[in-house]
């Protein structure tokens, strides 16, 4: 296992270094400052990493301590050879590991190779980066050296077993710590904590045993008082039992009481019921009967009202002595019809004659209308006549303006005509002309040989004349139009006149017949004369109808009938008021038949009462009575007594029930017979001795009561007592367990230490041989003060005593440092040898010994490759 | 008629020594609730009466709740007769703390008391009766003597103690079974063991002890509850009927880890004995630890808890293994583990058992585990 050669891009103050390096020694011999401790560094780095890590202080934390000054790549490339095989491991750095790289590549092909990982060092050296740091690198100033467990690992050949004495000293410190944690002496040792807490318990516990000699003792008090409350309830109960003999003795006698106060009242109840009884002679009415008879009674008394009402005055009696002949309704009804037609006719009579001015006026229109009356249609005729001969008058004057209108239209059309037609007339003969010039150049073209266009010039000059021809036809006939309308209204005036005139001669017909006046309006005069022919008339028609000599007869007949007919009841009436005269005659009927009726209604009461009180009077001689002046009184007193016997019979009959009830269910002749129990106790004394009893057993209760609730609190307290206990066995039991284990742990760590003593005794001896060698080397002299332990500790024997090498001087310490980590490395490296790096490791050794670990070098250098690091010449 | 006969209640009891504190009160209640559901259950089978064969308490100090709950429930049902005869465990305990008596509660003293059964439906068959005596050390010696009974009626015997063939002077718990032979008893009932057993006690009758309503620990493992009597008024014969009850049980399960090399496969031999075993979610299991397991073997009691603790009530695992070592293989072994292991057996003075623990020790510590097993 050897170094070829080394290349660094930057690693703290050296950048871009190259290193070939040679078998044998390889000393660097550079000044102060130069980089040495960095290149040894970068070997180690390369090999096993960066140390401290996770340390804030730059000068301990690697990673940050060699970070390179001029920036650029952090890393660089070692190659080295192992078993004949020779590979390139390049690495370069990252501010923290996630981001370091790695590539390890066969020189021999430069192609990757897996043959190692990251952890380099120790996968080449089989040892950790401690155990290189302790054998294989010494660094300045740290030349002392112990054996670690990955020494030991490698010297026994158990490197690759992970749970064996490599693991000893974190087993051990295991152990130990689990030992001191579980310690029963210490006192944050659980065991002994257990131990404290079982005495903490036992003493509660044995102070708690008092609880329950206290609980015992109040339970033996609740007894006697539970005992005693028993005791009271016994008595109690003895009490309650005569109380209860006392209370059937009461029960008894109360209801003796009853039934002998039943036994009297019943007798009472006898003596008021024949008292009752004797009011009837013998005989009880039954209520029925009694209601019925009380109800007739009532009906009678009602009749008798009715008689009373019906019977007839002393007036009235003389009114119907009297021998009034009556008359009979149809006749009365036929005289009543004469009365009404006389006084008809008579009533006819006097409207229709005329009064003097009537007369006088009659005789007036009788001289006017002397020559015959015009008719109603005739002068309704006139008046429209008249109305159509104004309003014919009107239209004409209309028609006269529009006449005017239109002529003077004519005349100013006609001058505009003429105009017209003059200027029509040159254009006409000028159109003429041309179509004739036209016409006539068309044959002259045609007969020139030209056929078409004579053609259509011949027909051009036909139109130009038919043009001229047509436009003078149209102007006459505009002329023509004009003149009609004016003709035609001219002929409407003529006949409208022709009209006027008829009707003006029909009115002046009519007036001169029936003489208009002077000045008078004709409509006015036309109304008047109407009037006087309607009133006229009507005068004509009264004259005609007043005096007739029928209806003169038939009064007079009328009047003689009725006479008689009045004559016959000795009354005529003087002022022949005969209708006034019926009426009073009917009235004096209708009296007397009225009274007639009362009479007869009066009888037949007086026969309905009398049977009524008959029925009544027999009903109470029945009943052994004389029938009094008012029966219904009687009846009443009598349907009052029985109800008074009627309801002492019912209290009667209900206690003679229960008296019955009552000795079917109790036994008489023992409730008769009943004594007073023997004893002068009461039953209130008998109370008053259980209230005092309850008193007491209440308060016994109470203090039972009272002992339980402090059993139940002790019980409490007695609980926690058990749950110590509890806690204790508990406790005990596994502390003695832990106290087991505790045992056996500090016998397995005794045993473990022990064996693994035995273990590295094994090659002790073989690295104490070593020790010499290298020793004699170095000082030249046998080492013969040195002695090595079990656990492959080195000894110096000072005073007759091993002594820790601690003890020697600095020099000398360096000095056995080197000897026995070059001892270590020849019995951990049997058959493959390893580099060595040495960072001047002899400074602190004085100048013979300088001497000597120059041969020491040039020896090692024989068997080892050396990376030697020196800053001076002297050691060089 | 029907009667219930039952025993060993024991209301009241802490059960603090295996559960937490939160899981012992929640078992100290469903034991209440488990006597309260087997009152309703004899009452909705008719039963005439229910017969409570001692240490219906844990204590002689009871609870309000526990005194008042069963108070209720004697008055809640007055056409059951109760017949309570008290044990070493209740003596006084609930009688003391009522002001009186429910009128259904009849009790037993220190003579022979006998109830006869009244409500039977055919009055021309044979009368029951319940007789029974609370044994103290005074009368426990002279007891069997006065017992007499109407060979005639059927005839119930309540007592409170542990079964024996002899007699012991002086000693309350103590039944003198050959004493109470030939006594006309058809069936002796029984308080004091708290796991059911019936057995013969001569021509005429049996013994039965009902053993507790329910499992309180793991030494009361297995079926509990009480047993119905349902006896035949015309002929007087008694058939009994051991009725499971209780709302949890509790099961010891062994687990034999021999060859075991991890936890892991310790915790498959815990499941094969477990699946397919029917024990239902809500009971109280112990897993018990048996066999030798090489001593290099990895074993966290820890881990295994964890694993199995929610798929029951309550779950506790006791590691009664041993650890082998397997000697011949590290005798020449060049290395610390068979030099220590050698050592160590050359110590004779220790027990095997220590040396094995030893070295299971020194191993675990060497390979960075855990060195006690939790």
């Amino acid at each position: 296992m050897k170094l070829i050669k080394c290349h660094i891009e930057n690693f703290g103050k050296l950048s871009d270094f190259t290193y070939d390096f040679t078998d044998g020694c390889n000393t660097v011999c550079e000044g102060n400052g130069w980089g040495k401790s960095t290149l040894a560094a970068f070997l180690r780095v390369m090999l096993f990493g960066f140390r401290n890590e996770g340390k804030r202080d730059p000068l301990e934390n690697e990673r940050k301590r060699y970070s390179p000054w001029q920036k650029g790549v952090y890393g660089g490339e070692l190659r080295f050879e192992s078993e004949g095989k020779q590979y390139s491991v390049r690495r370069t750095f990252g501010s923290k590991s996630a981001e370091d790289e790695f590539q390890l590549t066969d020189t021999k092909t430069n192609l990757p190779c897996s043959d190692f990982t990251q952890n380099l060092g120790e996968e080449l050296f089989r040892i950790d980066a401690g155990s290189f740091e302790r054998t294989i690198f010494i660094s300045q100033n740290d030349c002392e050296t112990f054996v670690t467990d990955g020494i030991n690992a490698k010297i026994g050949n158990l490197a690759e077993n992970t749970d064996d004495i490599n693991n000893f000293e974190t087993a051990d410190k295991r152990l130990n710590d689990l030992l001191n944690s579980m310690s029963p002496s210490r006192k944050t040792g659980l065991l002994r904590q257990s131990k404290d807490r079982i005495t903490e318990l036992k003493t509660q516990i044995r102070n708690g045993q008092e609880i329950q000699n206290t609980m015992e003792s109040i339970d033996a008090r609740k007894k006697a008082a539970i005992e005693e409350r028993e005791k009271l309830s016994a008595e109690l109960t003895e009490l309650q039992e005569r109380q209860k003999e006392l209370g059937i003795y009461k029960d008894q006698q109360a209801k003796k009481e009853k039934y002998l106060d039943l036994r009297a009242k019943m007798a009472q109840r006898q003596q008021t019921l024949k008292e009752a009884e004797s009011y009837f002679n013998g005989v009880i009415p039954k209520g029925e009967e009694l209601r019925e008879k009380a109800a007739v009674c009532n009906q009678g008394i009602s009749v008798r009202k009715a008689m009373e009402i019906y019977c007839l005055t002393v007036e009235e009696q003389a009114q119907l002595k009297d021998n009034f002949p009556m008359v009979d309704n149809a006749r009365l009804e036929e005289k009543y019809a004469e009365a009404q037609e006389l006084e008809s006719l008579e009533s006819t009579i006097r409207k229709n004659a005329l009064s003097g001015e009537e007369s006088r006026r009659l005789e007036e229109l009788s001289g006017y209308f002397a020559e015959g009356m015009p008719q109603e249609a005739e002068i309704d005729s006139v008046k429209n006549a008249w109305t159509n001969r104004n309003e014919g008058k009107s239209l004409l004057q209309a028609k006269e303006i529009q006449r005017k209108t239109l002529q003077s239209i004519q005349a100013q059309e006609d001058a505009r005509c003429l105009r017209e037609q003059e200027e029509a007339g040159k254009r006409k003969k000028i159109l003429l002309l041309f179509g004739i010039l036209l016409s006539l150049g068309g044959f002259v073209v045609i007969l020139l040989g030209q056929g078409v266009i004579g053609g259509v010039l011949i027909v051009l000059g036909i139109a130009a004349v038919a043009a001229a021809l047509l436009f003078t036809a149209g102007r006459s006939k505009v002329q023509t139009g004009e003149n009609t309308e004016l003709s035609y209204l001219e002929q409407e005036m003529e006949e409208l006149e022709a009209q006027v005139r008829i009707e003006e001669e029909q009115i002046d017909d009519f007036c001169t017949r029936w003489g208009l006046r002077e000045g008078l309006e004709l409509t006015s005069w036309l109304v008047e004369l109407q009037n006087k022919r309607r009133d006229y008339e009507a005068l004509l028609e009264r004259q005609k109808q007043d005096g007739s000599d029928e209806k003169t007869a038939r009064i007079a007949a009328l009047q003689k009938d009725l006479q008689q007919f009045f004559a016959e009841y000795g009354e005529v009436p003087e002022t022949q008021n005969y209708l006034a005269a019926l009426h009073e005659l009917a009235g004096k009927c209708r009296q007397r038949q009225l009274l007639l009726e009362k009479q007869k209604k009066y009888l037949q009461q007086k026969q309905k009462y009398e049977a009524l009180a008959e029925q009544v009077k027999n009903y109470l001689m029945s009943l052994q009575l004389i029938p009094e002046e008012h029966p219904e009184e009687q009846l009443a007193e009598l349907e009052s007594h029985r109800k008074d016997y009627e309801k002492e019979l019912q209290e009667y009959r209900r206690i003679e029930q229960e008296i019955k009830a009552f000795e079917e269910k109790e036994d008489i002749p023992a409730l008769l017979a009943l004594k007073i129990p023997e004893g002068e106790e009461s039953l209130e004394s008998l109370a008053d001795e259980m209230q005092v009893l309850s008193e007491r057993m209440e308060e016994r209760f109470q203090t039972i009561d009272s002992y339980q609730k402090q059993l139940s609190d002790l019980q409490e307290s007695w609980d926690t007592v058990e749950n110590m206990q509890e806690e204790l066995e508990a406790l005990q039991e596994k502390t003695e367990e832990g106290l087991k284990q505790y045992e056996l742990l500090g016998m397995t760590k005794n045993l473990l230490e022990q064996a693994k003593s035995s273990f590295t005794a094994k090659y002790t001896e073989s690295v104490m041989q070593g020790f010499r060698k290298y020793y004699r080397i170095l000082t030249g002299t046998e080492c013969e003060n040195y002695q090595m332990d079990a656990n492959t500790r080195l000894q110096v024997i000072e005073g007759n005593m091993p002594r820790d090498i601690g003890y020697l001087s600095l020099g000398n310490r360096d000095l056995i440092g080197i000897c026995m980590r070059l001892a270590l490395v020849e019995a951990m490296y049997e058959e493959q040898k390893p580099f060595l790096i040495l960072d001047d490791p002899f400074v602190n050794l004085d100048e013979n010994r300088t001497k000597g670990a120059m041969r020491f070098l040039t020896e090692i250098a024989k068997e080892y490759q050396v990376i030697y690091f020196t800053c001076h010449g002297s050691r060089e | 008629m029907k009667i219930i006969h039952c025993a060993d209640i024991h209301l009241d009891s802490k059960m603090s020594a295996n559960l937490t504190k939160e899981k012992a009160r929640e078992r100290k209640t469903e034991l209440l609730t488990t006597f309260q559901n087997m009152v309703t259950y004899g009452a909705e089978q008719g039963v005439a009466a229910i017969i409570i064969a001692g240490d219906l308490f844990d204590t002689k100090n009871v609870s309000a709740t526990a005194r008042n709950v069963v108070k209720d429930l004697i008055q809640g049902h007055p056409k059951i007769a109760f017949y309570y005869l008290q044990g070493n465990h209740d003596e006084g305990s609930f009688t003391s703390g009522l002001s009186e008596l429910p009128e259904n509660l009849h009790l037993f003293g220190n003579n022979w008391t006998s109830y006869e059964l009244s409500g039977t439906e055919n009055t021309s068959g044979k009368g029951v009766a319940v007789t029974g005596v609370e044994l103290t050390p005074e009368n426990s010696g002279s007891i069997y003597n006065t017992l007499s009974l109407d060979v005639d009626q059927c005839n119930i015997v309540v007592l409170h103690g542990q079964e024996s063939e002899y007699s012991a002077r002086d000693k309350a718990e103590i039944i003198h079974l050959t004493a109470l032979k030939n006594k006309g008893i058809d069936y002796l009932a029984l308080g004091h063991i708290h796991s059911y057993k019936k057995e013969r006690l001569d021509a005429r009758g049996v013994y039965c002890y009902p053993g507790c309503l329910e499992g309180r620990g793991f030494d009361e493992c297995g079926e509990h509850g009480f047993v119905m009597l349902d006896i035949d008024e015309l002929t007087g014969t008694i058939d009994s009927t051991f009725i499971p009850f209780a709302s949890r049980k509790l099961y010891t399960i062994p687990v034999d880890i021999t060859g075991c090399e991890s936890t892991t496969e310790i915790m498959e031999r815990m499941r094969a004995e477990t699946a397919g075993k029917g024990y239902p979610e809500k009971s109280l299991i112990k897993y018990e630890l048996v066999g030798k397991i090489d001593v290099e073997s990895e074993k966290d009691i820890d881990f295994l808890l964890h694993q199995f603790s929610h798929l029951f009530y309550f779950v506790k695992i006791k590691d009664s293994s041993e650890y082998l070592v397997d000697y011949a293989a590290f005798a020449k072994d060049k290395s610390l583990k068979g030099e220590f292991i050698r050592t160590v057996m050359g110590r004779a003075d220790l027990p095997e058992e220590d040396k094995a623990t030893v070295i299971h020790y020194g191993l675990q510590a060497l390979a960075g585990e855990e060195i006690l097993d939790a």
